[in-house]
């Protein structure tokens, strides 16, 4: 069952109630388990309507037109309560995504792991481990409203991950963090193991650092995938998206590797810059 | 806000206060009993007894800001009513003073000070429980009585609307007062530059509800699975439950005797 | 010129430890950089400048008088600003009321109103989505249009509170572009921000904050050669700097093209 091993995404279409263009067009994708994916693109372009899809959202929760195909791990969005629990979201606009229920920061993670019916002693071990790993560890007395909006972000994330997911999808998840909790999380992420991760970022130095592959959404379309290498030597201008700093230092020198692309990365720039001199 | 308590450990990590191990059924029954002996007679020293009772709860549990202003609202309310019964009541008869030349009477300020001290003793008793137990605590009762934490969260989430229309308010003013000219004084100022403003509040207050709500679908709030979390340890629960009902019978049983007996 | 000038300036919130105290400064470059870290006092300082917060002491001169002093209307007419949130911002139902309702704040000319509030969202590039509710728009064009709140009022000094974040590349370049000409023409742009790419790229001044006061001014290659100071304000150098350092150099950049200049053999 080759299928159970992959996210296969086929010929996804999607438009919401009321408006004439469809915000995905024909989208056709496959990852790996185990494999990070950075999705980027600007306003518009279909991305956080891909990962709304993804996550379940369209169309269990809110209703708009989909046609096409797609499966997590051999499972589909039909089969919900499954389907739910094998992923972890965080979507935009993270303090929308705190249950209102909890006065303290530990509560808001409990809930997740109350639902999915972990015993208490387990989930109180979960909770101390994924503060830690978030830096939330002084704040899980705090009430969760008291947070700046990078800590409320770094709480949501929290949330997604204590249930142990198999499937993390993340919209811009650090937008409100300062860049020292961003290049913490990036940290993080870099360390994840055994979960498949989507994420949605405008950090591309970073998500070069990590990424096993990147899409490039640009008006409800996949214009262009695969490694972060192939990806960013081939931008269309109309995309409108700036390559890594460390890509653009290098077209300038003009330091290529051997394959003739530039480097995208710490690991690769090293590569050309020994075979360089 | 700290609570000593959390969600997920049944068992009391720091020291509970006294007013945290009485459960919210027990609090609700004692607001029902309080309101039926304030209403069982009306001897004007039985009142001021049970406005102290309530009083001294509150001030022995948690007082804040909010308490004070609702009470100052209640006050003000029942002033203005001992103003208005003490001149327009329908059984006014014998002038207890007068100032001005308006005559005050005794039967309406009898009248308005009972009604007075009754409504004083449901604000201080629902204050009281309003200030001991938290939207968190409720939610995990009512789920512990037999809820399905879907019925909870719908319960719940109206006591949510109110306070984040409140805070979405707050910040359309302070947007105003950044961007805007106006300062706003007077009530007729105030009332002026939110009109424009409700629709949009409205809709913002329930796209953020719609948010909320599919984010909690996502994190599976109604899994059937949910685990069953040890019960909050209440003190003497059943039995405050038991003698609270009690008497909460007997006081409405001897007020339809006194009635059916003319008495 | 356009200048902010801050005498003795001190502020305190009432029970809480934090506290703003600032002897002398004058902020006088067309633009301007605030950085710090978080709970510096950066954004006590643009409140205290809008006028939200009133100093406890001191004195805030804006182009030579006290602003403390000044009418409400002559306020939004020196000062502008864009929160770091535009959700916080934005209350009116449509696009263009919202950007009206800004305009009508300072005049009561129709004809102004209308054409003032449509020149800003051109600006922005807004202009087509006028009939929109605000909340429709995405999270780049909904910080846009709270920038076009500010455009079409159109005071001497705009205040920006980390105008990059969450916006998206398109919308950094234009609001860029538009920070570049708003200076050439005689305004003032302030803003906060930790972009310290964008620093490096764009401004040639910089403020540094650290509890609650003013602890370096200067330019941008000023700031990033002194390692220390930037390690202990926790400021994360241009990313260019921690390219070189990958390969042995640890030399102040401030972007690509500045290595460009200094490295390549021609």
């Amino acid at each position: 069952m080759d299928e159970d091993k992959r996210i296969v995404v086929d010929n996804l279409t999607s438009r919401y109630p009321g408006t004439t263009q469809p915000q995905l067009r024909g989208i056709n994708a496959e990852v790996q388990a185990g494999q990070v994916v950075g999705i980027i693109g600007n306003s518009h372009s279909g991305k956080s309507t891909l990962c709304r899809v993804l996550a379940g959202v369209i169309s269990k929760i809110v209703s708009a037109e989909v046609e096409g195909q797609w499966r997590l791990f051999g499972r589909r969005v039909d089969d919900w309560p499954a389907y739910n629990a094998m992923t972890g979201v965080v979507l935009q606009n993270p303090a929308g995504q705190l249950s209102g229920l909890s006065d303290t920061v530990a509560d808001e993670i409990a809930f997740d792991l109350i639902n999915q019916g972990l015993a208490e002693n387990l989930i109180q071990k979960r909770i101390e481990k994924v503060a830690a790993q978030m830096g939330l560890s002084a704040q899980l007395h705090l009430h969760p409203e008291s947070l700046s909006g990078g800590q409320i972000q770094r709480l949501a994330i929290a949330t997604a991950i204590a249930t142990h997911p198999t499937v993390l999808i993340l919209d811009d998840p650090t937008s409100e963090m300062d860049p020292l909790g961003r290049r913490q999380f990036f940290h993080w992420l870099a360390g994840v193991k055994d979960t498949t991760v989507l994420i949605v970022t405008s950090e591309i130095d970073d998500l070069c650092e990590i990424a096993d592959s990147v899409w490039v959404m640009h008006d409800g379309q996949l214009v262009s995938k695969g490694t972060p290498g192939d990806v960013f030597n081939h931008l269309a201008t109309d995309w409108q998206i700036p390559a890594p700093t460390i890509t653009q230092l290098a077209q300038k020198m003009n330091w290529r590797m051997a394959d003739g692309q530039y480097p995208v990365n710490a690991a690769e720039l090293k590569e050309v810059r020994y075979a360089h001199n | 806000m700290m609570t000593d308590q959390t969600l997920i450990s049944g068992t009391p990590q720091v020291k509970r206060k006294w007013y945290q191990v009485i459960d919210p059924i027990t609090k609700l029954l004692f607001i029902l009993d309080m309101t039926l002996l304030s209403f069982a007679s009306p001897n004007l020293l039985l009142q001021v007894g049970l406005i102290l009772v309530a009083t001294l709860l509150l001030l022995f549990s948690k007082l804040n800001s909010t308490t004070f202003k609702a009470l100052g609202f209640s006050l003000f309310l029942i002033v203005t009513m001992l103003i208005i019964q003490g001149l327009f009541y329908s059984h006014n008869q014998t002038v207890l003073f007068s100032v001005l030349g308006i005559s005050f009477y005794k039967e309406g300020l009898i009248y308005a000070t009972m009604l007075g001290c009754r409504v004083l003793v449901i604000i201080l008793t629902s204050g009281f429980f309003m200030v001991t137990t938290s939207i968190s605590e409720n939610a995990a009762y009512l789920e512990q009585s037999g809820l399905s934490y879907k019925t909870v969260y719908v319960l719940m989430s109206v006591c949510y609307i109110l306070p984040e229309m409140m805070r979405n308010m707050r910040k359309i003013q302070q947007a105003q007062k950044v961007r805007g000219t106006n300062p706003q004084k007077t009530l007729i100022q105030k009332l002026k530059s939110v009109l424009p403003v409700l629709i949009p509040l409205v809709i913002k207050t329930l796209d953020q509800s719609m948010a909320r709500s599919i984010s909690l679908q996502l994190r599976g709030f109604d899994n059937p699975n949910r685990t069953v979390k040890t019960s909050q340890q209440y003190h003497l629960s059943r039995m405050l439950h038991i003698s609270l009902t009690g008497l909460a019978i007997l006081l409405i049983g001897w007020k339809i005797w006194t009635k059916i007996n003319g008495l | 010129m356009r200048t902010i000038e801050l005498n003795h300036l001190t502020f305190t919130y009432p029970g809480r430890s934090f506290s703003l105290s600032i002897e002398n400064q004058i902020l006088a470059d067309p633009m301007v950089a605030i950085v710090g870290q978080n709970g510096a006092g950066k954004s006590t300082l643009f409140k205290l400048l809008t006028g939200l917060l009133t100093p406890q002491a001191g004195v805030i001169k804006i182009n030579g008088t006290d602003f403390n002093n000044l009418k409400p209307i002559e306020k939004l007419r020196q000062v502008g600003i864009t929160f770091q949130n535009p959700d916080d911002q934005l209350f009116n139902p449509t696009v263009q009321r919202e950007v009206e309702w800004s305009v009508a704040q300072v005049t009561d000319d129709r004809d102004k109103i209308a054409t003032q509030a449509l020149n800003a969202l051109v600006r922005v590039g807004l202009d087509a989505r006028i009939a929109e509710n605000p909340y429709d728009l995405s999270l780049s064009e909904r910080k846009l249009l709270s920038v076009a709140t500010v455009l079409a009022v159109d005071p001497a000094i705009y205040l920006f509170d980390e105008p990059m974040m969450s916006l998206d590349w398109e919308s950094r370049r234009k609001l860029t572009a538009i920070f570049h000409e708003l200076a050439d023409s005689g305004h003032q742009v302030v803003t906060i921000t930790h972009d310290m790419d964008w620093v490096a790229a764009e401004f040639e001044s910089v403020y540094v904050m650290e509890h609650g006061k003013f602890g370096f001014a200067g330019s941008p290659r000023e700031l990033f050669s002194d390692h220390e100071l930037v390690d202990r304000v926790g400021l994360l150098p241009p990313r260019i700097m921690a390219v070189a350092e990958l390969l042995g150099d640890s030399q102040t950049y401030l972007s690509v093209d500045d290595y460009w200049q200094k490295n390549h053999d021609d």
